[in-house]
């Protein structure tokens, strides 16, 4: 089974050297039964992804942003390369240590980025609004204080729309129970009620495939980084 | 099985350097100011291939790519710029200067002379809900701006006095509409509260000098109300407080929300329960309604329809320098408003605002024998139009504003006597107004506008030239400047006497700002001059008597105000403080010789701060307020000169808490609050007596003091069936 594989790779690896002289070589359409990454683009979104998701550092979360932009020019049609650029910029403001202006200047780009993959066809709008909700999350987290009122509420109503678009989306489960559990329990929140949301999150994430290798995977780690915490809390 | 692995990679490593060349492009890029720009994202189009600019303006990457191409470098809010290139290039650095996109209308924005409190917009002095939490406002729009800079306290009125002006040279504006009556009715020396609750809008602006040529009407200051657009959410909602009860029901659908709200209000129990200053026969007590309808229509339009309907009675007894030793005024009154909005996109980048607003109020007033009943009825309408594509460096704005009145009077001097005058005027007024933002450079930017009015009352025109310009000093700083003519028609007192014989009121701003805004802290300092002229006149001896009235008064207001606002230096407190230093004299009604008014305080300073307990789930408030001595007249002492006496300087010191918790279940708020903490018996004038009293051959005077030593208010608000409670008090990862 190895062999094909490595065999695939290398054909793809050579028509991705060739492709990259402009309108040249035809790209080769496979018709293997594994996923594998045919064009170029693919190849470097596929790399770009993988990138992105590998890195917690605010600085690289950036660069990825810029990657994503540059995927986005090099086809502008697929709403890819902007939903990944705003995630980028919107896991970039969990993770730097500016201030809340320069932190709500990058969520109006993150915003701004969602907007344009919302206008492009073939968007999967459950995955958008559940990058939505994300986005209200980091604006609430700015300043909990101010901002809890208003966006936990857009919070809600956006992950229960992507919910109803598809329920099978095991991230609007995600998202959801984040918002329940950093809600504190006066407030009906709390670690308790957001567990078996997270429970919830993790039968989707098992049952889930992706449309396509570069459509939006990410999440499973955290569900299963937070139940973790479940499990120690209760060993304590 | 390692070797097979090791074999395709090598071959693809020689596939890979015989396909292709590497080339290494670098450069930098600036701004049109020639500042390096971080950041930027350049890049081979159409490929993979780029970098982002590092601090000092400089990008580096390599390539593999062959042939014709375009080299691309965006930034948000700058026009993205392109060089084509043969590759493999030349190993020259390549340079880009980036100008910022024309359409940043409102990049710079013009601050002076407005305050606003907003959730939307993060530049902004207050949020919403610092209305509502700011200790010793009781949640009162007016009484909360009155501890921004600018404003005096006037202790037994409560309405707003902006930079030497009086409360009528204020006016209030919802959602862009004229309010006639925007306080709720009240008797002289027991302070009036806002009819609208703060809840109601999701922004607010305060505007204290050279606002812009869309309103009208107000010589000093506007207050701007916008409403917020679709509720949120289904819920019901109960409060139960020392002085009122309230029930309010919220039903939201896809694209509409309905909310009903009502309140009974009554002061009796806790007037006869704490210690009061006067005596209430009837303590305050009222019945208010509302309803709001908003409906969304298509992406961008919005219908609002607000209704409000207020009754309330109460009868004081307040001490009296006469013989008697009190006095006596019943009030009875009733309200009724009603306001529908309409906005929404048209074609060709135009867009639609127009609203049509109806009141009626009705007062009647019993000071001791004197019947007085006022009754006024007013319909609004506006529209503007908007065009935000007419250029890329200025937008328009077009509109015109009509107004019809009614006022009439009932004055019975002696409830025995069935004599009665009926005063009573009609006016109707037409506006026209024309306003442009624009944006001359990447640094400065302005608002320039004209409005026009015709009073068919006093069939008067008037025309108000109006320009601000703002200058982005630094990234976190900037100076504006505004200058403006204003007209206000005379009030409604003075038209009863003599409409006819009367010109509108006038006053020029010029009005200078430094703004430092960065991180969580904000200072503002402003400096400002206006200068009155065609204020209203008339023979203090003989009020009634039209031939008197003309509009020889003049006057002048200056000083510098200073807001500080951190949010930032200590977690969980936000305070301000504001320093307001006013300069000023008037001649007008029936001041003899121009004289500093009664009003005017030289020196204000609040400090409003707000500190959040997350353990006990509650925010605490305190607000500190100063006032240095007011003026009076003293007749006594005649000699002394007009309005030459000094009251006791102002203080006041308010705390307040709201506990956050669940009351079975449901979400709930329980706030206590407490003004005048330290009971401070302040003054805010002396009643005189008409005749000398033949003991001492003076007039006897009593002080007019606030109606109880300190208020005090508790209140239980509960949210039934709240879907989305708040309050997250920590980061998600």
């Amino acid at each position: 089974m190895k062999k094909p594989l490595l065999i695939l790779a290398l054909v793809a690896a050579s028509c991705a050297a060739l492709a990259q002289k402009p309108a040249t070589a035809p790209v080769v359409a496979t018709t293997t039964a594994v996923a594998a990454p045919t064009d170029p683009y693919t190849t470097m979104m596929t790399a770009a992804i993988a990138e992105l998701m590998n890195t917690g550092d605010p600085a690289a979360l950036k660069a990825s942003a810029a990657k994503m932009e540059r995927a986005a020019s090099a086809k502008p049609q697929d709403w890819l390369p902007r939903y990944y650029q705003a995630y980028a910029l919107l896991i970039n403001v969990f993770q730097s240590k500016e201030d809340g202006d320069a932190k709500d200047k990058t969520l109006d780009q993150a915003e701004a980025a969602l907007a344009q993959a919302r206008r492009l066809g073939g968007a999967d709008e459950s995955e958008l609004l559940v990058l939505r909700a994300y986005i209200h999350q980091a604006r609430l987290g700015i300043s909990p204080m101010l901002r809890s009122m208003k966006y936990s509420g857009m919070v809600n109503e956006a992950v229960e729309q992507a919910i109803k678009l598809n329920p099978a989306n095991p991230r609007a489960y995600l998202v959801q129970a984040n918002n329940v559990y950093f809600t504190p329990a006066m407030f009906g929140g709390g670690a308790d009620k957001a567990k078996p949301i997270y429970e919830q999150a993790k039968a989707r994430y098992a049952a889930f495939r992706p449309a396509s290798s570069l459509a939006p995977g990410w999440g499973e780690n955290q569900v299963n980084g937070r139940l973790k915490k479940y499990d120690t809390a209760i060993v304590k | 099985m390692k070797r097979l692995l090791l074999l395709p990679l090598l071959l693809l490593l020689t596939l890979v350097s015989l396909a292709q060349t590497t080339t290494t492009l670098r450069g930098t890029v600036r701004d049109a100011a020639g500042l390096p720009l971080p950041g930027v994202n350049v890049f081979l189009r159409g490929t993979f291939d780029g970098a982002s600019t590092d601090s000092v303006g400089r990008f580096r990457f390599e390539t593999t790519a062959a042939g014709s191409h375009v080299l691309q470098a965006s930034l948000l809010g700058f026009i993205t710029s392109e060089q084509p290139l043969t590759l493999p290039a030349p190993a020259a650095p390549l340079h880009f200067i980036l100008k910022s996109t024309p359409h940043a209308l409102g990049s710079v924005i013009v601050t002076a002379g407005a305050f606003e409190a907003s959730d939307e917009h993060r530049s902004a002095a207050l949020n919403t809900r610092d209305i509502q939490t700011t200790a010793g406002a009781l949640a009162d729009v007016a009484a909360a701006f009155n501890t921004l800079p600018g404003t005096t306290r006037v202790g037994e009125d409560g309405m707003l006095f902006v930079r030497g002006g009086a409360a009528s040279e204020t006016k209030v504006y919802l959602d862009g509409m004229l309010v006639q009556n925007p306080f709720n009715a009240t008797v002289a020396a027991v302070p009036a509260r806002g009819r609208f609750s703060p809840s109601l809008f999701k922004g607010t602006v305060f505007s204290t000098g050279g606002y812009s040529a869309l309103y009208g009407q107000a010589l000093s200051g506007v207050l701007l109300l916008n409403s917020t657009d679709l509720a949120p959410e289904t819920q019901t909602g109960l409060s139960a407080t020392s002085v009122f009860l309230g029930a309010s029901r919220t039903k939201r659908w896809e694209r509409t929300s309905l909310a009903l709200t009502t309140d009974y209000t009554n002061l009796g129990p806790y007037t006869g329960l704490l210690p009061q200053n006067v005596r209430w026969d009837q303590a305050p007590r009222g019945l208010a309604s509302s309803l709001s309808l908003h409906h969304r229509t298509g992406q961008a339009g919005m219908l609002k329809v607000y209704g409000t309907w207020t009754g309330q009675r109460l009868q004081i007894g307040q001490p009296s320098p006469e013989p008697a030793g009190m006095q006596t005024v019943g009030l009875r009154s009733g309200n009724a408003y009603l306001n529908a909005t309409f906005r929404s996109p048209l074609r060709r980048g135009w867009s639609l605002q127009s609203g049509l607003a109806a009141s009626r109020d009705d007062q009647r007033l019993r000071p001791d024998s004197v019947r007085l009943r006022t009754l006024e009825q007013a319909l609004v309408g506006r529209v503007v139009l908007t065009n935000d594509s007419v250029h890329a460096r200025f937008n328009v704005k077009i509109g015109a504003e009509g107004l019809v009145q009614q006022v009439n009077q009932t004055v019975q001097p002696h409830v025995a006597d069935p004599l009665t005058y009926r005063p009573e005027f009609g006016e109707q007024r037409a506006s026209g107004f024309v306003e442009s933002d624009f944006q001359l450079t990447d640094r400065l930017a302005g608002r320039v506008g004209g409005r026009t009015e015709y009073s068919a009352l006093l069939n008067r025109w008037n025309a108000a030239p109006r320009l601000a310009l703002a200058y982005q000093t630094t990234e976190n700083s900037s100076l504006s400047a505004a200058y403006g003519h204003f007209y206000q028609t005379p009030d409604n007192s003075l038209l009863l006497v003599a409409a006819p014989r009367l010109n509108f009121e006038r006053a020029r701003h010029a009005v200078l700002t430094y703004q430092y805004t960065h991180n969580g802290r904000l200072l503002q300092l402003e400096g400002y001059q206006k200068t009155y002229s065609q204020l209203v006149r008339f023979d203090g001896r003989n009020f009634r008597n039209p031939l008197g009235y003309n509009n020889g008064g003049a006057g002048y207001a200056r000083g510098l105000d200073v807001l500080w606002r951190d949010r930032a230096t200590v977690k969980n407190l936000e305070y301000y403080v504001s320093y307001g230093f006013l300069d000023t004299k008037r001649q007008y009604r029936q001041d003899p010789v121009p004289a500093v008014p009664t009003f005017a305080a030289r020196h204000n300073v609040s400090g409003v701060t707000k500190y959040w307990v997350p353990a006990l789930h509650t925010l605490f408030g305190a607000t500190y307020s100063y006032g240095s001595p007011r003026r009076y007249h003293d007749f006594n002492q005649p000699e002394a000169g007009y309005n030459q006496g000094r009251l006791p300087a102002f203080q006041d010191l308010s705390l307040n808490a709201s506990y956050l918790t669940r009351i079975m279940g449901q979400f709930a708020i329980v706030h206590l609050s407490v003004n005048n903490a330290l009971a401070r018996p302040n003054v805010y004038g002396y009643r005189y007596a008409q005749q000398p009293s033949a003991a001492t051959g003076q007039l006897n005077r009593v002080a007019i003091t606030p109606t109880a030593p300190r208020m005090v208010f508790l209140g239980v608000f509960v949210s039934i069936n709240k879907k989305n409670p708040g309050s997250v008090s920590e980061r998600p990862e």
